[in-house]
């Protein structure tokens, strides 16, 4: 299977779980990763360029509309939700938080669903509510694989839990089963 | 099931537009699809409900204006944005009578931001404020000045933040009954009200040295938005400002060129030319 996108949830605190995937990612990782983390409303910058330090592959904070590019990686701006639209495009909106939150790991999950179909991998990282465990439920309706991260190595497994309960989710893996998982991927993707 | 797909959404929308004459084609789907989930995991139960309402014509158009109306209002959105429009607007009264057009408006959370901004300036006497919104429904919603409690926290960091104060009160400017603020009838009582769908034509007279419309586009197809900005750029003075969201880009325009970006952060853009 080709899978022609990844799209990655996780809370504020998976911060430094994200980080180290995407610092280990080599310059040529071709397959668009797409991002939604929980972030302070009000720090519009900052983030991008703290993960920007260690990452080989270029990452953007995409403006509204933005085509979804192959070898970028996306991270939804602060205060906005973060959409995948037919034909490969970004859409935002400032609509109501869900689940408490814009972004919404939800909403950019499902939407890639909708997008992607069996062409995506859904990640949800460390976290401390349910928001991505709907958008997983859906990447798996869809035919997409769901991985999670490892709830005993999470340092809050709620989100995770909730994906598990609502969803046979395809793979549990720790962040080092999960930078093999996404660098091989993109080597199949590649030939 | 209250799972929409694209061709439900094609058919609702197609509905919507034999029934009321609304055309839904210039949203994004994303946007839609949320916007209808809450008719169907809500009074229709399902997808298959509300087609079958709709086929029946029994759901009325209100309901589906109503849909649009953000309930979340987050005044004061990017504290940044409205010190640098605060020294902008002061500018340009030295030199002229403002004349300022806050459009296609869905919440009224820049309206009420931007009558604060002008009332502390001491401009609000001295500015011509309009303000539009596409539907007489969501235009009567924004006309009532009233803002629910649960999203006043938000706002009131806001303004804390903007005046770079934390004693500011925004509740200075409201009266509260039990579910919501309700801004001060002071602040509203020299606007102008008009519905106006900008891109049929129906616009205002006259030219503005602000149009005020931020995070709007976003919910329009990019064809749309790239009819907008002509329109938007006609109803400018020459050096007058449009400002949209941080993260909206009017690039992809063809008259592009004829603005130019006097802050990035913030997506403020000047007509250079006519």
């Amino acid at each position: 299977m080709e899978f022609k996108a990844v799209v990655i949830g996780g809370s504020a605190g998976s911060f430094q779980v994200l980080n180290k995937i995407l610092s280990a990612l080599p310059p040529q990782f071709s397959t668009p990763v797409i991002i939604c983390c929980h972030r302070l409303k009000h720090i519009r910058s900052g983030f991008v360029e703290a993960l920007a330090i260690k990452s080989k592959v270029e990452i953007i904070e995409p403006e509204d509309k933005d085509p979804i590019k192959r070898g970028k990686i996306y991270l939804a701006p602060a205060n906005y939700h973060l959409s995948a639209e037919l034909g490969l495009t970004f859409s935002l909106s400032v609509e109501e938080p869900v689940n408490n939150s814009r972004p919404a790991i939800d909403i950019t999950l499902e939407t890639c669903a909708n997008v992607y179909k069996e062409k995506l991998v859904g990640i949800l990282l460390t976290g401390a509510n349910k928001d991505g465990a709907k958008g997983m439920k859906k990447i798996k309706e869809r035919g997409g694989l769901t991985i999670v991260q490892d709830p005993l190595e999470c340092t809050i497994d709620t989100m995770p839990k909730a994906a598990m309960a609502i969803t046979q989710i395809d793979h549990i893996m720790k962040v080092e089963q999960i930078i093999h998982f996404l660098i091989n991927l993109d080597k199949k993707a590649g030939l | 099931m209250s799972e929409i797909g694209i061709s439900d959404l094609r058919t609702i929308t197609s509905l919507v537009k034999e029934n009321f004459k609304m055309d839904l084609g210039i949203y994004v789907n994303s946007y839609l699809i949320r916007r209808f989930r809450t008719l169907t995991e809500g009074k229709y139960g399902t997808t298959a409900g509300l087609i079958a309402a709709l086929k029946q014509k029994s759901i009325s158009g209100k309901e589906i204006t109503n849909l649009f109306k953000l309930s979340c209002t987050d005044i004061f959105r990017d504290p940044s944005f409205w010190r640098i429009l605060k020294k902008l607007l002061e500018e340009t009264a030295e030199r002229t009578r403002l004349r300022i057009w806050v459009a296609d408006d869905y919440s009224g959370q820049e309206l009420i931001a931007l009558l604060i901004s002008l009332k502390e300036s001491g401009l609000l006497s001295k500015a011509e404020v309009l303000a539009t919104a596409r539907d007489e429904n969501i235009l009567d919603h924004i006309k009532t000045g009233k803002i629910p409690l649960k999203s006043m926290e938000q706002s009131c960091s806001n303004y804390r933040k903007w005046k770079e104060s934390e004693s500011a009160d925004l509740y200075q400017y409201f009266k509260c009954d039990e579910s919501h603020a309700v801004i001060v009838p002071e602040l509203f009582s020299e606007v102008k009200f008009s519905v106006a769908d900008i891109s049929g034509g129906d616009i205002p007279s006259g030219t503005f040295d602000l149009i005020l419309f931020r995070n709007v586009m976003l919910n329009y197809h990019l064809t749309y938005q790239c009819d907008l900005i002509p329109v938007l750029h006609r109803k400018l003075r020459f050096s007058g400002l449009l400002a949209t969201g941080a993260k909206e880009n009017i690039s992809r325009s063809e008259i592009a060129s004829k603005f130019s970006l006097i802050n990035s952060e913030e997506k403020i853009y000047k007509k250079i030319k006519e």
